[in-house]
């Protein structure tokens, strides 16, 4: 056998198996290393706080979790929040990552070890990754063998489109979620290979974990039907699916019934029917199945005729019946917009005001996947070759996810696990040929050479890792395995790592490649590439996704860097300054991090259920100062507090998010509030030729209000819009500047309370600047009858 | 899966039907092995209890919604359990469950119905 | 402190003097300067309630002196309130004093002053408020005053903001109902009565069990029985955190029952074959 490197020919196979499963140990222990450290990088830039604005919720949460206890938790009513509705927050949040922390929080104090709470929240999104990564190296090796496991593992591990989710203090439900979706789909693999109910049943518990997490639960409840369906209809239906997806489903849909936010929706919503409907026709094609093993042909295909026609009959009326009484609830908002892109901005602005909701822009795949995404194609028609249940599964996965991450940006998620699997499949398969020691025989007679000669395997790790020494053993104990089971190409192999090549082995024995020197050629190729892949991935991890967005940072000129700790800054001036009752108005972006850090009330807040009361917020923004101050004094608003960024050029500011705010209120008040006065000839601007409604509306007034000032006489410049301000800025007499940040990004104005002589607000004012107050005569109240 | 659910399937429209009905009944009499059978007196009765509690929901009252719906489940999720079961023990299956002994299967079915059971009793509130 | 006293102290001492109104006379002229009614006003009593036409006029004379001394002064605020006790409406219109003390009021119902507010159909009380920063101040009731009707009063352009909303009613679903005890009681029945078919079913088929007490099924069966109970007993009394303690401590020994349970029964199967 012509072998284009020597081989050690002296070790015994358990040798090599023992070394393997060593190598393997190692490599999973390094990736999840690389996995916990790369997303450490916030910590180390910045420090261990938690990120952005969902994470501020789920971290209050987690505290009261920790604090009070799982039952009070439960029960827990949130007064401060949509002041003066309050949230009931037991029911309407997804509780699975708060428990988890507080289960590893009680835990490790159990053990003695007093980790504070923000820590434990912090760290829990790196610590997931690493059970992420392992859980993609299961489900890839039941996909092709271990080595694209390890390879699988580590894309997962550092690939960008799933550390922008989780950086250390990143601590929202996607943290633990996509481990989650990663292990219930290898469940899944795995029950339906063995028609085992064990692994149903732990498919389930872990779909229930899942539901409990995230409300995405609903990609794993209409994968895994789809998955069910397209295998029945490729006429692959087994006893072993039925097992699985029975199992699976009968238990993973009671007990995701027991998250009081799902409550009843698994069996009374459209997004769930797809499920039911394939566990029924499963039933029935069964039962089918048993009738026909009992009974001829010829009467089964009558006993089968009369079956579907009254079950057909029988279906449609239950339908009917149900979509009429208004069991079947119709499909809702995000769901028609994941369909139809341009929906939720016609119809529902607040899902669309959202950036994670955006289309997502091509280069965003590249930054997010690199290289993986040139091998998620080939990989794919990969599992398009072998073609098991399980690749189908891949198949349709990737397919599904590619779509909808083309819909939603923050979809790309969804899409990053099964593009690393089929990327280190793709690789794999070419690491696999290349490494492969054996030449082929051009002169061998074909038959021959697939008998002895099998295009043997190559269980190589990760290209870094040397495998070369086991090469021999491995094709013996091949070729003695290929004798013994006669050429069947088993579905599974135990042995560690030969099943890689064994289903397209015989075919392509006679193709093959010569000499050392076009291995070396691809294997450097692909070596570059991973280095790239690496580099790129420490580039993109430190650099785009690391930031906090709480804490911002800027790099001076000499390369120093400076801090900008405004938000912090402010919020904890609230804290300190205000009343504890004190309404703070902000749009609500920023609810949750008022709430999280200066633990005041707020009208409106990152749960969006209130549409109204969003809208609400957004008229006052967008209304000239009398007519937001009743709104103001209404809901009991003492302080309004904005994002401004034109001093240092931050542009995520509210006067950006503006327009959103006026969409949001024109959906409500059309009348009142219309998007077009806030333009001038079509454009937005905020210099001099700002339109009028927006030069009088509560939201330009507060950015601007003294901006001038800074700038001693000269033209003011706003660095965001680029635009210069009229340096005779607006003035405020409903409101007054209560506080401004360092560098003026959060401002925070106080409403002023009723005049104590009665006057109206706007009359005081210009009594103290000295101006004259207008005579007005006193209408009398007395009208006599004309008649 | 479910055997004696056939008899009630059958449609009284044409004879020849009814005799393809009474040819499965026969051959189902004939060729189970027993164990087999006793799954199957299992799954009627199964079949029979949710088909009684799903009409106490719709003749009388759905009033404790949940409890309904954990009695329901629990049938409905005892049935695929041991219907799972079933076509694992099946000797006709043998090669279908490879990686499946009948013991493995009953180890299963026992750790799924303990799983299933402590959802239906924490959702009959 | 000192200040604040020094205030009352001296409010105190010009307490002594007060201000009283003398000989206080109204006439009711018509338009044609014809007298319709004219009498001197008691401070004590109130005169039978005047009526105004909407032509008439109401003249208003009275001195205002010190009580001490009968020196007529010049108080520093003097006003007539028309105030109508029903509808809480009222009018202050402030009246000229001369030097002397003299004042004169006029009213005139065809061109009545701004103050005067919306009539209904009860009387105007008439007062006059004397105000002064050295005397005591001072208020008489006059008189009832009758004007013409007049619109009801316009809505106060604040009205729609302030003023007392209706309480508000909470409707909730009505409380639903458990049907009566005989129906549950049968349908409790009825579902239970599958378990006769069971019975009945498995008695027909006949399996035997013959191992189920032997040393290596037993404890098996125990244990799942065990987990059962506990089931039960979490919906009768426990708490979730304390099932899932036990329950996790119940699973070791089942573990490991069962695989010693099902090997046996493996070894029986393969025996049997």
């Amino acid at each position: 056998m012509p072998a284009a490197y020597p081989l050690p020919s002296d070790l015994s196979p358990a040798t090599v198996t023992n070394t393997a499963s060593l190598l393997r140990i190692i490599a999973l222990a390094l990736i999840s290393g690389a996995a916990i450290a790369s997303r450490l990088f916030a910590v180390i830039n910045f420090e261990s706080i938690i990120h952005e604005f969902d994470p501020w919720f789920n971290y209050r949460a987690t505290k009261v979790l920790a604090s009070q206890g799982f039952y009070e938790f439960w029960n827990w009513f949130d007064p401060t929040a949509w002041y003066p509705l309050g949230r009931v927050v037991g029911g309407t949040i997804y509780p699975g990552l708060m428990a988890t922390s507080g289960v590893i929080y009680n835990l490790l104090h159990a053990l003695n070890l007093p980790v504070d709470i923000r820590n434990i929240c912090v760290l829990l999104a790196p610590g997931f990754s690493a059970l992420t990564a392992w859980a993609t190296y299961m489900f890839t090796k039941e996909l092709k063998d271990e080595s694209a496991g390890l390879l699988a593992a580590a894309f997962i591990g550092i690939v960008p489109g799933y550390i922008s989710r989780s950086v250390a203090g990143s601590y929202d439900n996607e943290a633990i979620a996509i481990f989650l979706l990663m292990f219930t789909f290898y469940a899944w693999i795995k029950a339906l290979k063995q028609g085992s109910a064990f692994w149903g049943t732990v498919a389930a518990v872990f779909y229930f974990y899942m539901v409990a997490a995230w409300g995405g639960y609903a990609f794993i409840t209409n994968m895994i039907p789809l998955h069910a369906l397209v295998l029945l209809l490729m006429g692959r239906f087994t006893g072993r699916l039925y097992v699985a997806y029975s199992s699976w489903y009968a238990i993973g849909t009671l007990s995701s019934m027991q998250v009081p936010f799902v409550g009843f929706q698994p069996i009374r919503t459209s997004e769930h029917m797809a499920a039911l409907g394939v566990f029924g026709l499963l039933q029935i094609v069964a039962f089918a199945q048993l009738v026909r093993a009992h009974v001829s042909s010829k009467q089964f295909q009558e006993l089968l005729f009369t079956a579907v026609i009254s079950l057909g009959l029988i279906g449609f009326f239950g339908i009917v019946g149900l979509t009429y009484k208004g069991w079947i609830a119709p499909w809702t908002g995000r769901f028609y917009s994941l369909w139809d892109t341009g929906y939720a901005k016609k119809y529902i602005p607040i899902i669309a005001s959202v950036s994670e909701h955006q289309p997502t822009a091509w280069p965003s795949f590249f930054m997010d996947l690199h290289f993986l995404i040139f091998l998620f194609p080939a990989g794919v028609v990969m599992c398009f070759r072998t073609l098991r249940d399980e690749h189908v599964f891949v198949i349709i996965y990737a397919v599904v996810a590619s779509y909808f991450a083309g819909v939603m940006v923050r979809l790309m998620l969804t899409l990053t696990p099964v593009v690393c699997v089929s990327a280190a499949v793709a690789l794999s398969s070419l690491m696999d040929t290349y490494l492969d020691p054996t030449e082929p025989n051009a002169e061998d007679d074909t038959s021959d050479s697939s008998s002895t000669h099998p295009t043997g395997t190559t269980p190589t790790t990760t290209p870094a890792t040397p495998a070369t020494n086991k090469k021999a053993k491995k094709n013996k104990e091949k070729e003695k395995e290929k004798e013994s089971t006669g050429g069947v190409l088993g579905e599974l192999v135990s042995n560690v790592a030969s099943s890689a090549v064994a289903a397209k082995s015989a075919p392509t024995a006679e193709k093959g490649v010569f000499g050392i020197d076009t291995r070396l050629i691809v294997l450097l190729n692909s070596l570059g590439l991973l280095l790239f892949f690496v580099v790129h991935c420490t580039w993109a991890t430190s650099n785009a996704y690391s930031s906090p967005s709480v804490v911002l940072s800027s790099t001076g000129s000499d390369g120093s860097k400076n801090l900008i700790d405004d938000f912090r800054e402010a919020y904890h001036w609230l804290r300190q300054n205000t009343a504890e009752d004190a309404v703070v108005m902000s749009w609500w972006d920023y609810g949750y991090q008022i709430a999280g850090m200066a633990d005041r009330p707020t009208l409106v807040d990152n749960n969006t259920w209130n549409n109204t009361h969003i809208a609400t917020v957004g008229k006052a923004m967008a209304s000239p100062e009398d007519i937001a101050y009743p709104i103001l004094r209404k809901h009991d608003v003492s302080y309004v507090l904005i994002i401004f960024g034109g001093l240092i050029g931050y542009s995520g500011d509210d006067i950006n998010k503006f327009l959103w705010m006026v969409r949001i209120a024109q959906g409500v008040w059309p009348d009142e509030i219309q998007e077009p006065n806030y333009f001038n000839r079509g454009e937005y601007r905020v210099d001099s030729e700002a339109a009028p409604a927006m030069r009088d509306s509560l939201m330009y007034k507060m950015s601007y209000y003294r901006f001038a000032e800074l700038f001693g006489g000269q033209q003011p410049v706003d660095r965001v819009r680029g635009q210069h301000v009229p340096i005779q800025g607006p003035t405020l007499d409903y409101l007054e500047e209560a506080y401004t940040s360092e560098n003026w990004i959060v401002r925070i104005y106080e409403v002023k309370k009723d005049d104590v002589l009665g006057r109206d607000l706007k009359i005081a004012n210009a009594f103290n600047q000295g101006k004259k107050r207008k005579r007005t005569k006193p209408v009398s109240r007395r009208k006599a009858i004309s008649a | 899966m479910a055997g004696p659910k056939s008899s009630s399937k059958s449609s009284p429209t044409s004879s020849e039907i009814s005799v393809a009905v009474s040819t499965l009944w026969k051959s189902y009499i004939d060729q189970t092995p027993d164990r087999l059978k006793f799954i199957d007196a299992f799954l009627a009765f199964i079949v029979l209890s949710g088909v009684l509690q799903f009409a106490y929901c719709v003749l009388v009252t759905n009033f404790p919604f949940n409890a309904f719906l954990a009695g329901f489940a629990s049938s409905v999720g005892q049935f695929v359990l041991t219907a799972s079961l079933r076509a694992q023990v099946n000797p006709e299956n043998k090669s279908e469950f490879k990686e499946v002994s009948p013991e493995r299967a009953f180890a299963d079915f026992a750790l799924g119905s303990i799983v299933l059971h402590f959802f239906v009793f924490n959702f009959l509130g | 402190m000192i200040w604040q006293f020094s205030w009352l102290l001296l409010a105190a001492t010009v307490r002594a003097a007060s201000l009283s109104l003398q000989s206080p006379r109204f006439t009711i002229s018509a338009s044609d300067a014809t007298q319709l009614r004219s009498d001197t006003l008691s401070l004590t009593r109130k005169p039978e309630p005047l009526t105004l036409g909407a032509t008439d006029i109401l003249k208003l004379t009275f001195q205002i002196t010190e009580s001490d001394e009968g020196k007529g002064v010049q108080p520093h605020q003097t006003f007539l309130r028309f105030y109508d006790k029903e509808s809480g409406e009222e009018g202050i219109q402030p009246v000229r004093v001369t030097p002397g003390g003299k004042a004169k009021f006029e009213l005139n119902m065809m061109r009545p002053p701004a103050s005067i507010p919306p009539t209904t159909h009860n009387p105007l009380e008439v007062s006059l408020i004397l105000g002064s920063f050295v005397h005591a101040p001072a208020q008489y009731d006059l008189f009832d005053l009758y004007i013409p009707a007049s619109q009801t009063p316009a809505e106060h352009p604040d009205e729609a903001s302030f003023r007392v909303l209706p309480a508000i009613k909470h409707t909730f679903r009505p409380e639903q109902k458990s049907p009566p005890q005989f129906i549950s009681a049968v349908f409790a029945a009825a579902v239970l009565s599958p378990w006769l078919v069971l019975i009945g079913l498995w008695s027909k088929v006949g399996v035997k069990v013959p191992n189920l007490f032997s040393l290596s099924i037993m404890p098996f069966t125990a244990l799942l029985g065990a987990f059962e109970v506990l089931l039960v007993w979490y919906w009768v009394d426990l708490k979730l955190g304390q099932v899932l303690l036990y329950g996790g401590i119940l699973a070791i020994p089942t573990v490991f029952a069962g695989k010693q349970a099902l090997y046996a029964t493996g070894e029986w199967r393969a025996g049997r074959k």
